[in-house]
């Protein structure tokens, strides 16, 4: 029966209770009926003994002087026991005196009968022995013998009424638990059956009634809750859906119709219209690709599959490479842009950097994006409060605001703060969505406040992860201020280098080419990883870009061969996958760099020019103008007295540093230039010459690239001195390679910048 | 009143009569014995001790096969703290005061009269074994029935001889008390 094998929750309850009643009843019967047969005998012990000795107290003269009639009369009054079947007096010598039977009773004097006390006969029958004294002679003796039929029969009576009684009860409580069991199982049975029907019918609507103030109550509420999330969810969804088929649309549909103008109007536009249909159609596939990238991040976080890497990262340097690219813009627009680190800063935290770069680039972007005047400023600190430290980053602009009625849904996806914000500001609109939920996977959150037409402060707090043995340092600060607009930017020129592009895409192959040799670079093309091998061994190429997706022979399998022949030159991946795996993979091919389609031509320029930094092999006329003044840069690291401090004239770069491209360059070189001369004294220290050698050896060529001639001398004594073995000579050069770091300065592009450490 | 007294009937003694004995030592062992007995089941008036420390008297007028259970009676028991004397004689003019006394059959019938009348307020418990004992004063007085040694008893008598005798004994001695 399925009610056995699988029974109801309604049916537990129940047997549940019985069970406990039902012992509880079990064991106080059983206690009672004992209690009852014990006492029950050992009352009837006692009354036959008193009525033993009342007769024997009566029976005192009888005995004394053996008077059978008086005994006999005595004994008659047993008659009024009916339990008595047979009762006699003894003599003293233990013979018998008189006795008494009860009718029909066909008891007889035992043989043993000189006993003390009471004893059961072998029948059931319960035997009396008591001596009679008169003062303290014993004069004989009384005999009883009493059948204990009242006993058991009062006791079968009261087993009866007791089995009853708990009967009866059980039952009682049978009818009460099947009442009480009610209250749990009717909200339970409610809820099954609502859940099965969601679950059958897939219609979110139905709620579950409102239950008691208990756990099931709270569990119904909780499940009505969760229907309203997924009918929210879904209804979201939906929105989202027609949002971004809208989003997409959009962009499509000027490509198609601006391509289609061209294809038909072809000669007879001018050049400058033709050129406008091309920005329109530019502009809206870029806007489509990064509609495209952020829907994939948002559903990679939504979905969990956005992995999250923590490892040792400087905050400082991602809000300085933050604020370094989006310097450019700020600086067309008109408005400041400056980030400050306030108190003490932890070297490295444990996060992810490209995501929290990602988080940060978007939330600084949003805020230039929305600012026409003023600026934005960006302070950073870490919050130490309670045992939870975490890093803050509060990025405030004085743009156009948000309403407050707003301010709850902008991070919802394609929210933004009013319809007409698309029209007036692009964007995709899931910024802020794909940022708040990467803070939460750092460990954080972001919060928000606004004023309409006043600006805007967003908070982001991440966690910083283990801080045991992290060096705590002054924050340089990233600092853009006003200042004139820019002249149009020329592209990152290159030296005249050999590249070889392996790429099977020829639209990707076309693009690559015309931007390198335009940039200044000579370019070799190959269809398919063979023929770039092939070519890449018989002739001696600067650098080699390779797509690693293509057909006879893949990227990966064309490096491999490559690096197997013993070419070590820098070999830059091309893959249009963004995953964190891909890098590696491509690294452990042998690829030195890597870049992801479609191609950045900043990032492309820039990745092979760092790549092919090398001595002897770069011209050192890449457009540069004479340096204006300035003040000396803070130190970011700590030193030993023996290095003479900075108070000789500042010593600038060659290259044009109000040039914001430029000024880059020698920005990153001078960050380099100061870890670097800390490697080397660390490998002076660990008397390592050949690694210095080659740390003097990257000197020499990038110290005259970056804009600084004069290291290039001592770099170079510094390389012969290692490869001499001459101590002293690696001392001297490498003191006076220090010296010139600690002149190193970067001029300011306003008198009035601020710079405090 | 005496007569009322004297009017006491039991099945038992219209049977018996002085005939039936087994063995006339057996039959004064236990009427020794029971001399004893009687003691336990009366009590006597003050007046009859002098002091605590004085003994209880049995005395026995008259030849009777008495002596060797009287003997061990007053060698073995006590009648509650006292110890017991036992006295016997032939002659009246010998007798002491006794708190029992047991005259024999032996005895005539005129001397044992007179010696109930000498003693008639006299608190001692005057016991016979001789028919009409009980018209002539006697309290207690021993007859044989069914081979048994059996008493019959005279409440009036004991009360004039200001002796209270338990319901016990009155019980087995068969007796239809006066009131």
């Amino acid at each position: 029966m399925s009610f056995i094998k699988h029974p109801s929750i309604r049916a537990k309850l129940i047997l549940m209770t019985m069970a406990c009643s039902g012992v509880a009843l079990l064991l106080s019967c059983a206690g009672f009926v004992f209690e009852n047969a014990a006492t029950g005998t050992a009352e009837a012990i006692e009354r036959l003994q008193s009525q033993a000795r009342m007769l024997a107290f009566n029976s005192t003269a009888v005995l004394s002087f053996e008077d059978q009639v008086a005994a006999e009369q005595l004994l008659q009054s047993l008659r009024l026991e009916p339990s008595i079947e047979y009762g006699c007096l003894l003599n003293s010598e233990g013979e018998l005196l008189s006795e008494y039977k009860r009718n029909g009773s066909e008891r007889e004097l035992p043989s043993d009968v000189q006993f003390d006390g009471h004893r059961f006969s072998d029948d059931g029958f319960l035997e009396l022995h008591i001596p009679v004294e008169d003062r303290d002679e014993v004069v004989g003796a009384v005999f009883l013998q009493a059948n204990l039929n009242e006993v058991q029969h009062k006791f079968a009576s009261y087993l009866r009424i007791v089995s009853a009684v708990s009967v009866g009860a059980f039952f009682v409580s049978l009818l009460f638990s099947i009442m009480l069991q009610r209250t749990i199982t009717r909200p339970l049975v409610q809820l099954t059956q609502t859940a099965q029907e969601v679950a059958k019918t897939d219609d979110y609507t139905i709620r579950v009634p409102a239950a008691a103030n208990d756990e099931l109550g709270i569990l119904c509420n909780t499940f009505n809750h969760m229907l309203d999330q997924v009918e929210t969810s879904r209804n979201a969804l939906k929105g989202a859906v027609a949002n971004m088929s809208h989003e997409i649309r959009t962009p499509i549909n000027a490509i198609l119709g601006f391509t289609q103008l061209l294809r038909q109007e072809g000669a007879s536009i001018s050049t400058e219209t033709r050129n406008d249909y091309l920005d329109t159609i530019f502009s809206s596939s870029q806007h489509l690709l990064s509609l495209l990238n952020d829907i994939l991040d948002l559903s990679k976080i939504e979905s969990g599959q956005m992995e999250m890497v923590f490892e040792p990262t400087s905050p400082h340097q991602i809000l300085a490479d933050v604020v370094s690219v989006l310097r450019v813009r700020a600086g067309e627009k008109g408005i400041a842009l400056n980030a400050r680190w306030q108190g003490k800063v932890p070297e490295t935290i444990q996060t992810d950097p490209d995501r929290l770069r990602q988080l940060l680039m978007n939330l600084v972007s949003n805020a230039v994006k929305f600012t026409q005047m003023g600026g934005v400023h960006i302070f950073a600190r870490l919050e130490t409060s309670d045992s939870n430290p975490m890093l803050l980053v509060e990025v405030v602009d004085s743009g156009i605001g948000i309403a407050p009625d707003k301010v709850d849904t902008i991070f919802s996806p394609f929210v933004q703060a009013d319809n007409s914000v698309t029209r007036r500001f692009g964007g995709t609109g899931l910024g802020l969505a794909i940022s708040r939920r990467i803070a939460r996977a750092l460990g954080g959150d972001i919060t928000v406040k606004s004023e309409l037409g006043v600006g805007t402060t967003f908070a982001v707090r991440i966690a910083v992860g283990c801080m045991d043995g992290v060096e705590m340092l002054d924050g340089p600060i990233a600092n853009s201020e006003v200042h004139r607009p820019a002249t149009p930017i020329a592209l990152t020129s290159l030296p005249a280098l050999d590249i070889l592009v392996v790429e099977d895409g020829e639209t990707n192959r076309k693009l690559i080419r015309v931007i390198l040799e335009r940039a200044g670079a000579t370019v070799t093309m190959a269809d398919n990883g063979q023929i770039g091998v092939e070519f890449a061994l018989r002739h001696n190429f600067d650098v080699i870009l390779m797509d690693m997706q293509m057909p006879v022979m893949d990227g990966y399998a064309a490096t491999r061969r490559l690096r197997e022949h013993g070419l070590s030159l820098p070999i830059i991946a091309l893959t249009a996958h963004a995953m964190k795996g891909d890098e590696a993979k491509c690294l452990a091919a042998g690829c030195s760099g890597y870049l992801t389609k479609p191609i950045d031509t900043e990032l492309l320029l820039r990745t092979v020019r760092d790549a092919t930094l090398k001595p002897g092999r770069l011209h050192e006329d890449v457009g540069m103008q004479p340096a204006s003044k300035g003040r000396p840069l803070p130190d970011e690291t700590p030193e030993t007295d023996e290095r003479s401090s900075a108070h000789a004239d500042p010593i600038y770069s060659s290259l044009p540093c109000d040039d914001l491209e430029f000024r880059e360059i020698v920005e990153e070189f001078i960050d380099r230039l100061h870890s670097r001369i800390e490697l080397m004294e660390e490998k002076c220290r660990e008397q390592d010459m050949d690694e210095l050698a080659r740390l003097a050896h990257w000197l020499k060529g990038s110290g005259g690239t970056a804009g600084f001639a004069c290291l290039t001398e001592p770099a170079k004594a510094l390389e012969d001195a290692c490869r001499n073995s001459d101590s002293r000579g690696i001392r001297m050069n490498l003191n006076r390679i220090c010296a010139i770091r600690d002149q190193i300065a970067l001029p300011d592009y306003d008198a009035n910048a601020e710079i405090s450490s | 009143m005496c007569v009322l007294a004297l009017a006491w009937i039991t099945d038992a003694r219209s049977q018996t009569a002085p005939t039936e004995v087994i063995d006339v030592q057996q039959e004064f062992n236990v009427k020794g014995a029971y001399l004893y007995s009687f003691s336990r089941y009366v009590k006597w008036p003050e007046s009859a001790f002098a002091t605590d420390d004085n003994p209880f008297v049995i005395g026995v007028f008259g030849d009777a096969p008495i002596g060797a259970i009287l003997e061990r009676v007053r060698a073995t028991k006590k009648v509650g703290e006292r110890s017991i004397l036992i006295h016997r004689f032939d002659d009246f003019t010998q007798y002491q005061d006794c708190h029992i006394l047991f005259i024999t059959r032996s005895i005539e019938t005129e001397v044992q009269q007179t010696v109930l009348k000498q003693l008639e307020t006299s608190p001692v418990l005057l016991v016979g074994e001789t028919p009409e004992f009980s018209h002539w004063g006697g309290i207690i007085n021993f007859f044989i029935s069914n081979g048994r040694v059996r008493f019959e008893i005279n409440p009036e008598s004991a009360r004039q001889h200001k002796l209270a005798i338990d319901a016990k004994l009155l019980r087995i001695g068969h007796v239809a008390g006066a009131e």
